[in-house]
């Protein structure tokens, strides 16, 4: 099993924030499109370290982790392959319940994978 | 605003003004912020016809030299700014969500003790408010909109012992103006046409509790109202177009009235205390 881990605050940005790329030049679709997207892809497990940043906003996570469900991941595809980690619980519950959210969207509009 | 609105009308009208700050004594965050960002849009819609007067008291000279005013209305910078009332004042501007702008007042919070249990998420509702302005805020053009290089947010923060105070500034179509064309707010106040923009913006700024039930609102006026919940004291007022929302945490009470004047786009206050934490009740 080849396993990644991505911090945002090294990695990325320590000021990430902004839903769109068109937003600002940190934001969760940059994020998700240039770093985490193809991280998935490419490996099995992806650890998602969200500490050392300062703040992110909920347009920056919920289009960054959200966003993995629209652009066509399953919300049970990532929960055996993301991990995330944040010393602020917040975050982490906040993550997986767009992650949820995005998916029962999907489903309600009958998206298939 | 009388005084911003009649500079507003005489530019309009052609004229040059020249505006006396001689006999400034205080300035205060609120009005000075509304007044920076008119400034920058005067000066660039008008080259060359905005002129001023040095401020007698050193001290709102340096501040306005500090933020540029002095130099918009072609006065130069004659002052070393040595200030303990100027120094805490900072001043930014984007039209962009770039974070990396405002990350030394984001990291002057975050590395007091803001005593507030996830103080992190302070940051989170600083970006939000921000990505409000860039998604939301110039979406349709009003009377006040300015061209599209000045559609901006302007932030004005004091940073100092005892508490953070910060504003955000936008020049848009205000909360209430943006909220009566949204889609799903148009359905839902259709049954509710006596609503005054004070109670408009007040369900737009509490969460899932109100009984409004609309699944898609902005997350950045709620987010910061449950923030400021969990304060011991300080609050937030949200001043929109001829209304205003207001949390105090002292109190813990949430408030809503309408404005005698109109503010030409959104103007968030937000007072933060430091040291003291909520105990639970």
């Amino acid at each position: 099993m080849n396993n990644a881990m991505i911090s945002i605050a090294t990695q990325f940005s320590r000021t990430p924030a902004g839903r769109y790329k068109a937003d600002g030049p940190k934001s969760g679709e940059a994020f998700r499109e240039n770093m985490l997207a193809p991280s998935l892809r490419k490996y099995d497990r992806v650890t998602v370290d969200l500490d050392g940043t300062l703040g992110f906003g909920s347009s920056f996570l919920e289009e960054a982790f959200g966003g993995l469900v629209r652009m066509g991941f399953s919300a049970s595809e990532l929960k055996k392959k993301l991990i995330i980690v944040s010393s602020l619980s917040t975050y982490t519950n906040r993550i997986w319940q767009y992650i949820t959210d995005a998916d029962a969207v999907k489903e309600s509009h009958g998206v298939s994978q | 605003m009388m005084f911003v609105a009649r500079i507003d009308q005489l530019l309009r009208s052609g004229r040059a003004v020249h505006i006396d700050l001689s006999a400034i004594e205080e300035l205060h965050p609120c009005g000075t912020l509304i007044f920076l960002a008119k400034l920058e849009m005067w000066t660039a819609a008008n080259p060359g016809r905005l002129t001023g007067t040095y401020p007698d008291d050193v001290v709102a000279e340096q501040l306005l030299q500090n933020v540029g005013a002095l130099t918009r209305l072609g006065l130069s910078a004659r002052q070393e700014i040595t200030s303990e009332r100027v120094l805490p004042w900072h001043f930014h501007s984007g039209t962009k969500v770039a974070a990396e702008a405002y990350a030394s007042l984001t990291a002057s919070v975050l590395g007091n003790d803001l005593g507030h249990p996830e103080k992190q998420l302070f940051a989170d509702c600083l970006n939000e408010a921000v990505d409000n302005t860039v998604g939301h805020a110039y979406k349709f053009a009003v009377s006040h909109t300015p061209q599209q290089p000045l559609q901006k947010w302007w932030i004005f923060s004091l940073s100092e012992k005892d508490r953070v105070f910060v504003s955000i500034f936008d020049s848009g179509v205000t909360i209430p103006r943006s909220l009566r064309k949204k889609e799903d707010w148009v359905d839902f106040l259709k049954n509710r046409t006596y609503w005054k923009d004070s109670r408009l913006m007040s369900a737009a700024a509490t969460t899932g509790k109100t009984s409004t039930k609309l699944p898609h609102r902005g997350k950045g006026l709620p987010e910061m109202v449950e923030f400021s919940k969990k304060l011991s004291s300080g609050g937030l007022s949200i001043l929109s177009g001829w209304a205003v929302f207001s949390y105090d945490a002292e109190k813990d009470a949430v408030s809503h009235a309408s404005l005698d004047c109109h503010i030409p786009g959104t103007l968030v206050l937000w007072n933060l205390p430091f040291h003291k934490e909520r105990t639970s009740e």
